[in-house]
């Protein structure tokens, strides 16, 4: 193998495809990236087994080939060279890399012990923008189950449904549902790894352009540009999240979201400290009152709001509000109580494509 | 020797069932006489404390002497025996405890650590277990001196941190202070040692329930909530290990610890290897805050289970803690444990073994 290429496109390509390594693995292999060079393009691979990655750069071959580096090594390498043109060949085993005066020595892994990404049938292609996914990603990734008690909660459910795209992630406590409508008429319900998602968050990039989405019965293949992202789905049975959302409300506030974010992080502070992560809210007429204590301290905090129906008294744990206050894209928004036992909806106020759902702290 | 063993050597042997209660009676006195001699007293098991006297001599004489007069007394006032071991480290007080028993005083100096202790099998070493003494006989080790004598580097190499911490040992270097503070609770933990072997998973469950029972009134009593639930077994073949895990939420409850203790076994034990102890441990405590975050799962039956133990605590508290069981209890020998359970502190024997003790 020899082939020269810039280092901008290949340090970006490293980058993509490092996301797919494994840290901790029994196969050394799998820490590596394959490199393929084939006729005028290289081929960069790194999968941890269940996700995979693949991305091919330009470049201009001289000699076909193949070989697998150490991603670690590799990659902080081609970061630190100068921005210019990087030769790099292979011989015997050993793979020279080249730039300017530097010149870099690394042994490469035998590129037939790599394993060779699932081949998917790109058939039935759902096609949304980059820009859009990335944005059902952020607004439901962080209600995703942190423990394994559920295996099928570290994931996403990824469903369309009657022209729609849904989002849903749910961990217990909270659950968030995110939906656009799409131009499909085949439904389809499958659980993606969260991992999966943040790592194709990151990836991906606030552009129109199109992210092609195809899959089979185990797997999702994610293609935009010049990347493949192929991920393990998640065995077994959502939880039917539709039972679980409440139509009904006895009370409704609107809310000015920054207020409302503003002022439960103010009270979180003490929250936190004690370690509770406690917040009380208070609700009658023109009012919320937010209330926090804890050993060293108290926090009282006022917000106006709209309200229809009766007051009532309820405790969360802040973190649940912050988290969702944070990401969602509306100036207002409403919150939908029914007892201090029953979960609190959020909604936004101009549109009806995201529900939070979050229940109390039985006090 | 286990009972099982015994009865086939000895058929007709009567057993006699412990008094856990009284021990422990016995156990806090002895501690109150040891107290009378120094503020500095660490319990390290119900039979074994460490007492430092450094500043003391003025008061009640040398090193020796004051061990003497501790075991004349513990003699008088308890008519029961005691050996001490005098030294300069808490680590060859312990070994020169064991030189002699039941009832002698034991010196142990640091010049005499070759000619005392190096001679010693290499199991009689703290920190030396079973499977520990099977790879340092691999590797021609055999005494105490024999450990000293290798090169602290092979041994780091061969065993790590454990490595350094035996050959320290070995040489009779052990820099850790006696502790009379009570170590701020760590976890809250109980384990027990089975009458019988236990061979499947709803044997182990039950016995687990019993412990986690016991464990979440203690939690509770100390007004105490953990989020880290551990769990020890033993084999018959004396083969133990510990595991934990993180949940997300406090618990104070035996529902829950349950619930996790029993996930934990059955992904870390298959019924076809008997057992000879369990444990259940809960650590990650903080004050208890006294709400509970809702969960979509599983709600009504945690509720429930809540509002039943906390019953049962009001009831135990009046009528005494053998009032009332769970039901699940009742079809085993498993209730008879419960009161064994109550009194038997989780303490490992083995102050490496994650979760108790400290050198």
């Amino acid at each position: 193998m020899w082939f020269t290429c810039e280092k901008e496109l290949l340090e970006n390509a490293i980058n993509t495809v490092q996301r797919a390594t494994s840290n901790k693995t029994t196969y050394q292999i799998l820490e590596g990236i394959l490199i393929k060079a084939i006729d005028n393009k290289v081929v960069l691979t790194a999968t941890d087994l269940d996700l995979g990655i693949e991305t091919y750069i330009k470049a201009n071959v001289n000699k076909n080939g193949a070989i697998v580096v150490n991603s670690k090594l590799f990659g902080e390498f081609i970061r630190k060279l100068p921005n210019d043109i990087i030769m790099i060949e292979v011989k015997d085993n050993n793979v020279f890399i080249k730039c300017n005066k530097s010149e870099f020595v690394i042994v490469g892994n035998n590129p037939d012990e790599f394993p060779s990404l699932p081949s998917i049938n790109e058939n039935t292609m759902y096609e949304i923008s980059q820009d859009l996914l990335r944005n059902m990603i952020r607004q439901t990734i962080f209600a995703i189950a942190q423990d394994e008690t559920r295996p099928i909660l570290t994931g996403i459910l990824f469903e369309i449904k009657d022209g729609m795209l849904n989002f849903v992630a749910l961990d217990g406590y909270r659950l968030a549902l995110k939906s656009e409508s799409i131009e499909s008429s085949q439904n389809i319900s499958a659980v993606i790894p969260g991992k999966t998602l943040s790592e194709i968050s990151k990836i991906l990039e606030p552009s129109d352009d199109i992210v092609k989405i195809t899959f089979t019965p185990n797997h999702i293949l994610f293609t935009f540009e010049n990347t493949k992202i192929i991920s393990r789905l998640l065995d077994g049975e959502f939880i039917n999240y539709r039972q679980i959302v409440p139509d009904e409300y006895k009370l409704r506030v609107k809310v000015s979201k920054n207020e409302l974010l503003d002022s439960i992080e103010r009270a979180s502070l003490l929250a936190r400290e004690g370690k509770t992560n406690l917040i009380k809210f208070e609700i009658s007429d023109d009012k919320m009152v937010i209330t926090s204590n804890s050993q060293i301290g108290k926090v009282y905090e006022e917000i106006e709001i709209e309200l229809e129906g009766e007051g009532i008294k309820i405790a969360f744990n802040s973190k649940y509000f912050v988290d969702v206050l944070r990401i969602i894209d509306s100036e207002e928004i409403y919150l939908e109580f029914s007892t201090s036992v029953s979960p609190c909806v959020v909604k936004k106020c101009d549109s009806n494509n995201y529900i939070y759902l979050v229940l109390p702290v039985r006090l | 020797m286990t009972i099982g063993d015994a009865k086939k050597l000895c058929p007709n042997l009567i057993f006699i069932k412990p008094h856990f209660k009284e021990y422990m009676k016995y156990s806090i006195k002895v501690m109150d006489i040891l107290k009378s001699f120094s503020p500095d007293v660490e319990i390290f098991s119900i039979d074994e404390a460490w007492v430092d006297v450094t500043g003391c001599e003025r008061l009640f004489g040398s090193g020796v002497e004051i061990a003497d007069k501790i075991r004349y007394r513990i003699r008088k006032e308890l008519n029961i025996t005691a050996s001490v071991g005098v030294s300069y480290c808490k680590l060859m007080a312990k070994m020169a405890s064991d030189l002699k028993k039941p009832d002698a005083t034991s010196v142990i100096n640091r010049e005499d650590v070759p000619k005392i202790v190096w001679p010693l099998p290499a199991e009689d070493l703290i920190g030396v277990g079973r499977k520990m003494k099977v790879k340092l006989n691999e590797m021609g080790i055999f005494t105490i001196g024999d450990i000293a004598n290798t090169p602290l580097k092979v041994l780091e190499q061969r065993f790590g941190k454990m490595g350094r911490y035996l050959w320290h040992f070995s040489n009779g270097i052990d820099n850790s202070k006696v502790s009379s503070a009570e170590d701020k609770a760590k976890g809250i933990g109980n384990s027990i040692t089975t009458p019988r072997d236990v061979k499947t998973y709803g044997e182990a469950g039950e016995v687990l329930m019993a412990l986690c029972e016991s464990v979440g009134k203690r939690l509770r009593d100390n007004g105490l909530e953990g989020n880290v639930i551990e769990i020890m077994i033993r084999t018959k073949e004396f083969i133990s290990f510990v595991r934990q895990r993180k949940i997300y939420n406090y618990t104070d409850t035996a529902f829950e610890i349950h619930n996790e203790a029993v996930k934990l076994l059955r992904e870390n034990w298959n019924e076809d290897i008997p057992l000879r102890l369990l444990g259940v441990r809960v650590t990650g405590l903080r004050p208890s805050e006294g709400f509970k975050q809702m969960s979509f799962f599983e709600e009504e039956k945690r509720i429930k289970n809540e509002r039943i133990e906390r019953c049962m605590d009001i009831i135990r508290e009046k009528y005494g803690y053998n009032s009332v069981y769970r039901a699940s209890l009742m079809v085993n020998e498993v209730k008879s444990l419960i009161n064994i359970v109550s009194d038997d502190e989780w303490k490992p024997m083995n102050p490496f073994n994650k979760g108790g003790g400290n050198l």
